[in-house]
């Protein structure tokens, strides 16, 4: 279009000033079309290279960093002018540095780089953090000249990683426990070439422990997987505690189950179900951690818009240290006895209560009893 | 007592107790006298009072576990023989020693503690209290 315009102005007419000025307007409108596009394009990937959560930076062929994003000074808590001309092993603890740079060398001149890699890094702070990189080059004259990290903080991720391998290792290891007795009862029933019942009632039981644990962890996969349904539908809560009393009573464990409820029914919106099961977990850990027998008293009250139910006990209490952690997922204690199944059914119970929008704690002194309370909503949510 | 007029004397460690019971109908059934404890501390309280002629031990315990109580036996210069029992799959691997996993088959725990008690040198110094 500008050559044709030129053609147009030289082309005979008498020296048209209306026409250079035409051509020198459409020149700069062009400039500027040119200068929009280039700003507009710098600005979409400004907003990215600023807006992206993974942490990003340039440095060149010595690992001096060229520029960084503020996911990357975020991520290891400094300001640009801490890094920009500085090498990047800054990030790196000081006595890995070296190792660091010899290892951003070898990758630099890699022809195949592995395409992500792990780092140990350190914050100004003294923390450390888990990070995954990935190396990618700007290459000019077919020669790479720098290279671009993109870097993900994984501190979180390894961790959840390790708890989950922890407690595979750990509920594996739980399941054979039963099966080592159970297998051991049999060869000792098949050794003696004789029946008798104790030793039925053993294998029978370590079936009802297998089942517990196993049936723990379909609930945890529920609960985790965010398929846990609440059946809503009116329920008297005092109702439930007797029939939960009455289940514990079958067992015939040597304790005594107290019940303290009001005249009046406490009814509300809740699963029966999962209410049930919340409390056979309180009464089943009741009885587990007062060895010697004793009263357990489950108290039934409502007030302020709540219905409370609690299960107090007469065993050793818990630790003060303890009580922050008792309804963590895959927390175990260090009172952790044998027998037990496989610690997750204060955590599922937690569960349970939230998912009906209620609370759950405890109190407990050493050596004077705990008391777990459930307290949930009356009204509909 | 004289060694050889009298049965082996087991201590079963272990913080399962339904465990402890089968090991114990079972051990007794053979001719092993044999009592038992719940954790490792148990059992070195049990090993004081009571010099055994061989301890079977779990690894996983509260308190004590089985490894350190066998480091303790050893630091304390006896000579009891250990075998620890484990169903953690790399256990077997840390520990020096006899081991057996679970669950395990009656007979090869029996032969393990048969052999061990037939390698072991009677002549033992005594627990230090």
């Amino acid at each position: 279009l500008v050559n044709e315009e030129c053609e147009i102005a030289t082309n005979g007419r008498p020296a048209e000033v209306s026409s250079l000025l035409s051509r020198h307007a459409i020149f700069e409108a062009e400039q500027r079309a040119v200068q929009t596009a280039l700003r507009e394009s710098e600005e979409r990937f400004r907003a990215v290279w600023e807006g992206t959560s993974e942490a990003m930076a340039l440095s060149d062929r010595d690992g001096v960093v060229l520029t960084v994003n503020p996911a990357y000074c975020a991520l290891y808590g400094l300001a640009p002018e801490q890094v920009v001309g500085q090498s990047f092993a800054v990030i790196f603890p000081d006595e890995e540095r070296e190792t660091a740079e010899a290892q951003y060398r070898t990758i630099f001149a890699d022809p195949n780089p592995p395409p992500s890699y792990e780092a140990r890094v350190q914050r100004p702070d003294g923390s450390r953090r888990v990070v995954e990189a990935h190396a990618d080059f700007l290459v000019r004259d077919g020669e790479r000249v720098v290279m671009i990290s993109a870097i993900r903080d994984i501190t979180e991720r390894t961790q959840a990683e390790r708890t989950q391998q922890d407690f595979i290792a750990m509920a594996s290891h739980d399941l054979l426990t039963p099966i080592t007795v159970l297998r051991a009862r049999a060869q000792l029933l098949q050794r003696r070439q004789a029946y008798d019942e104790a030793s039925v009632a053993s294998i029978l039981e370590q079936t009802t422990r297998m089942e517990r644990m196993i049936t723990d962890l379909r609930e945890l996969v529920q609960v985790e997987g965010g398929q846990l349904t609440v059946r809503a539908a009116p329920v008297d809560l005092a109702h439930l505690a007797r029939h939960a009393a009455d289940r514990v009573r079958i067992q015939r464990t040597g304790h005594t189950v107290r019940i303290e409820t009001p005249t009046e029914p406490i009814v509300g919106q809740w699963d029966q179900d999962r209410l049930g099961q919340v409390l056979d977990n309180l009464l089943s850990n009741a009885i587990k951690y007062s060895l010697k027998g004793g009263e357990i008293v489950v108290r039934v009250a409502s007030a302020n818009g709540e219905a409370r139910l609690s299960v107090t006990d007469q065993g050793p209490g818990i630790p003060a240290a303890v009580v922050p952690h008792l309804f963590e997922r895959f927390y175990r204690g260090e009172h952790h006895v044998g027998d037990a199944g496989l610690g997750l059914g204060l955590y599922i119970s937690r569960m349970l209560v939230e998912a009906h929008g209620g609370r759950i704690w405890v109190t407990s002194a050493p050596g004077r009893g705990s008391t777990f309370t459930i307290a949930l909503p009356l009204e509909c949510r | 007592v004289n060694q050889a007029t009298r049965p082996p004397y087991i201590l079963v460690v272990d913080d399962d107790h339904q465990l402890c019971d089968v090991l114990v109908e079972l051990l007794t059934e053979v001719g092993y006298l044999v009592r038992c404890a719940y954790d490792g501390e148990a059992g070195w309280v049990e090993i004081q009072a009571r010099s055994p002629d061989l301890i079977l031990s779990d690894i996983t315990m509260p308190r004590l576990d089985g490894q350190s109580l066998a480091l303790r036996l050893a630091e304390a210069g006896s000579g009891i023989p250990i075998i620890l029992m484990s169903a953690g799959p790399h256990d077997g691997a840390r520990v020096h020693g006899p081991f057996v996993r679970k669950p395990f088959a009656i007979d090869v725990l029996l032969a393990c503690i048969a052999r061990t008690l037939e390698e072991t040198d009677t002549a033992r110094a005594p627990i230090p209290h």
